[in-house]
């Protein structure tokens, strides 16, 4: 009976989860979010970066984190495709990033009229950790050599030209769930000053924050939440704005099952019943 | 004593390296043809030569190797770092410039490839577990032929379409790029997505079973927990929008608690924390560097 | 149960849900396309696991773990061994990286008890640099943090600004003392500060869980945004 009912709660709580997630992906509930300062900085960054230079978008993310970094991918690639400037995807964390970032450019491209190779160019995935990011910053070309989706040379490319070194690079966006950030700080923008954005999942958002704070850092998306106020700037409803509203119901059911858990154990413990017993619900 | 052994060690390897680059400069251009695969098959012959004689050395003398090897390493970085980017004491070189910062991107570049063969090494660790398994017919013999088949069908179409995307497939109307789409997009994409998924139950199981605020400093935690998962969504928003957006009741807005909590509490607590990471990870790179740190893998006979 | 009685009960399972599913794709409640409907087995092959230990998800485990490594295997052969090894190498005829693959494939000497040596030579020249990278990459991450967590104290500011400020000072310092596991926190002042800064940690900890609840419940929107959405047709595109 004990076993039962160990069993089963915890396929009621699952499913009371999924059902409270599920209600609010079906019903539309248009959301409004409060735009931090952190989102707007990188915002602002992205609209400062000068025409001769290039904006490295980093996608060192994959497919396990999608539901996070995707969102945030879609939002800067939109902007830097809205605001006209040129970018080039990157990884070295996850071999998938750059192929996943490439599938969102390439769906987006046509709204704003972009061509690959004039717009954007895609440098692939990279292995070699920190000692190949020092060698990328300082010869680009001669770290990457080559693209991805046509392997020509990338310096053939009108959307590289005059881009050599890190000195060449306006901003650098970081969209990872790894702790890929502390490379870029020490060795990027430690030698180069070469602004950072940081858009992160929710579990590294915390640790963001000194390098935010010590100005390492020029702007910090914090998850699902960082996307959806990055939406919220640019003004249109995505991916993140439309998944608030059961993410708010993911988040209640959450706090009401840490509340409920200590309603029932502290009650017991008033009972004198020792914890565990009844508490295997 | 140690230290001046690792002074002179320097510098020695320092004298040796320049006077190897001098020598060794003029050979280190593209060749074609016969002369080609002649310096290949010279630099294999020799790399065996050296491993062979290294292998005969006694392993009292192999150790040695290995740390002078790994100190001589992590001494590039450091030098091309501390030393100037221009200066006096680079004599030899006639813009006296510091000689290890042209060959960043080298070492950069040999890392990536020395890498991507290491990565191959996973991949080939994994095939080896399930060759075992299906070599012994152990139980769940048939999940391991599954591994095999979609490693080879994944690995065969991902570098099949970068060569010949629209190679149709035996007399189908499907082709390479499309195999490969369906491989990437419909089978590895939602695998992966759902099985990190599957942790949000396990949370909630969690939340119900496991956080308990037995303590004040548990409860103090808590409230910052909710605050942050409030604040960073609409529900949150929601609670509080009837306060004022300016004027000192706007602190009060939910929002502006997250911000507030994430962006000075926290992170003045996590910035004692990154301190104490920096600290730590010189301390410890330090150990590694002159190969004083201790454990299973630096201590294995070799 | 037999191995016969097991094959025959799987295949009636499938047969079930074949069945139902082209009642549903007949009558517009599942979409038509063979993608999505790889994507919903593969989603709800895992999902299986919520109800128990089954052989279907250790299936789609297993050739997610292969599909992994062969997309592993690709990237590197396509994307970094072709054009940063094999180019340089064999096309422009720059003979000396043959030097690297060496160097690679010393590191499959793990698997001889006799020659693992190499293997540890090799490691130990990459832990050497990693080192030495970090050694450097001290001081340009370390500096910037220490400038700015010297925040003024006591000057015309805003008082929000000010209070911030302390709120800062106090945090990290006290957060520091509680770390001091070199000497024995015996003093009432060291003990004290160690106290408080256990606690305030714990604001720090509470926003990273607080944040944990968000990213992870975020995968899960993600994958009932798929099912829902585009598997399940009744509620239509958004």
């Amino acid at each position: 009976m004990e076993r039962d009912w160990q069993f089963w709660s915890r396929r009621i709580i699952w499913l009371a989860l999924a059902i409270a997630t599920a209600v609010f992906l079906v019903v539309k509930i248009d959301t409004r979010m409060y735009v931090s300062k952190p989102a707007r900085d990188i915002y602002d960054a992205i609209e400062a970066v000068p025409d001769n230079k290039i904006i490295v978008v980093t996608c060192n993310w994959e497919m396990g984190t999608r539901g996070e970094n995707g969102p945030q991918t879609e939002a800067l690639i939109r902007h830097c495709f809205r605001a006209g400037k040129r970018f080039a995807i990157f990884g070295w964390a996850f071999p998938p990033g750059p192929a996943l970032g490439q599938q969102i450019a390439e769906r987006l491209a046509p709204t704003y009229g972009r061509r690959y190779g004039r717009d954007w160019v895609n440098w692939g995935f990279n292995t070699g950790g920190s000692p190949m990011i020092r060698g990328w910053a300082k010869d680009i070309p001669g770290t990457i050599k080559q693209d991805i989706i046509l392997h020509k040379p990338i310096t053939s490319y009108p959307v590289m030209r005059g881009v050599k070194s890190a000195r060449d690079v306006g901003l650098i966006l970081d969209i990872t769930p790894s702790d890929t950030l502390s490379t870029w700080v020490q060795f990027v923008y430690g030698f180069y000053r070469t602004p950072i954005g940081y858009a992160c999942t929710g579990v590294m958002a915390p640790e963001a924050f000194p390098f935010y704070d010590a100005h390492q850092i020029v702007g910090v998306l914090k998850g699902l939440a960082g996307a959806a106020e990055y939406e919220q700037l640019m003004g249109y409803r995505g991916d993140a704005l439309k998944r608030m509203p059961a993410q708010s119901s993911a988040h209640a059911v959450i706090i009401g099952l840490i509340v409920l858990g200590n309603v029932i154990y502290f009650r017991a413990r008033r009972r004198g019943e020792a914890p565990g017993r009844r508490l295997s619900a | 004593m140690v230290v001046t052994t690792y002074v002179m060690g320097g510098l020695i390897t320092a004298v040796a390296w320049w006077a190897l680059v001098q020598a060794l400069t003029p050979i280190f251009r593209p060749l074609k043809g016969g002369a080609f695969y002649g310096a290949v098959s010279a630099s294999v012959l020799l790399w065996a030569a050296v491993m062979y004689l290294l292998h005969r050395l006694p392993a009292s003398v192999k150790k040695p190797v290995v740390v002078f090897m790994t100190f001589v390493a992590g001494l590039f970085y450091v030098l091309e770092f501390y030393l100037p980017a221009r200066s006096g004491i680079f004599f030899w070189r006639a813009s006296h410039s510091n000689p290890f910062t042209p060959v960043l991107e080298t070492v950069g570049n040999a890392t990536l490839v020395v890498l991507g063969f290491v990565l191959l090494l996973a991949t080939f660790n994994l095939g080896l577990v399930h060759a075992k398994n299906i070599r012994a017919l152990r139980s769940g013999y048939y999940n391991s032929i599954a591994f095999y088949l979609a490693f080879l069908a994944m690995a065969t179409f991902g570098i099949w379409q970068v060569y010949a995307p629209t190679t149709k497939l035996f007399a189908s109307r499907l082709t390479v790029q499309q195999v490969y789409g369906y491989l990437f997009n419909s089978t590895y994409v939602p695998l992966a997505a759902t099985l990190f998924s599957v942790l949000a139950f396990y949370m909630a199981t969690a939340a119900f079973r496991a956080f308990r605020v037995r303590t004040a400093e548990a409860g103090f935690m808590m409230a910052a927990a909710f605050i942050c998962m409030l604040g960073q969504v609409p529900l949150g928003m929601w609670l509080t929008h009837t306060l004022p957006l300016h004027g000192p009741l706007s602190y009060l807005r939910i929002e502006a608690m997250a911000s507030w909590v994430l962006g000075v509490f926290s992170m003045a607590g996590l910035r004692a924390v990154t301190f104490g990471i920096f600290v730590g990870a010189l301390a410890m790179s330090l150990r590694i560097w002159l190969s004083l740190e201790r454990g299973a893998f630096f201590e294995q006979e070799l | 149960m037999s191995r016969t009685q097991a094959i025959a009960r799987g295949l009636l399972w499938v047969a079930a849900l074949a069945a139902v599913a082209v009642f549903g794709i007949r009558h517009h409640v599942f979409a038509r396309d063979l993608g999505v409907w790889l994507a919903a087995t593969c989603t709800l092959a895992i999902y299986s696991i919520l109800y128990r230990e089954n052989v279907v998800f250790r299936l789609f485990e297993h050739i997610f773990i292969g599909l992994a490594a062969g997309y592993s295997l690709y990237t590197v052969v396509t994307q970094v061994l072709q054009p940063k090894w094999f180019t340089p190498l064999f096309v422009e005829g720059k003979w000396y990286w043959i030097f690297a693959s060496l160097m690679g494939t010393m590191f499959y000497s793990v698997y001889s008890k006799r020659w693992s040596w190499m293997n540890r030579l090799a490691a130990g020249v990459f832990m050497g640099l990693s080192a030495g990278l970090t050694i450097v990459g001290f001081v340009t991450g370390l500096a910037p943090q220490m400038m700015y967590s010297f925040k003024p104290l006591w000057q015309r500011t805003p008082p929000y600004l000010l209070f911030n400020s302390i709120v800062f000072f106090i945090t990290v310092i006290t957060v520091m003392s509680y770390f001091f596991f070199s000497f024995e926190q015996r003093h009432p002042v060291v003990k004290g500060s160690a106290r408080l800064g256990r606690w305030l940690l714990m604001v720090a900890f509470g926003a990273i869980f607080g944040n944990t609840v968000m990213g992870r419940m975020s995968l899960l929107i993600d994958r009932l945004q798929f099912l829902l959405l585009q598997w399940l047709q009744v509620f239509g595109h958004r």
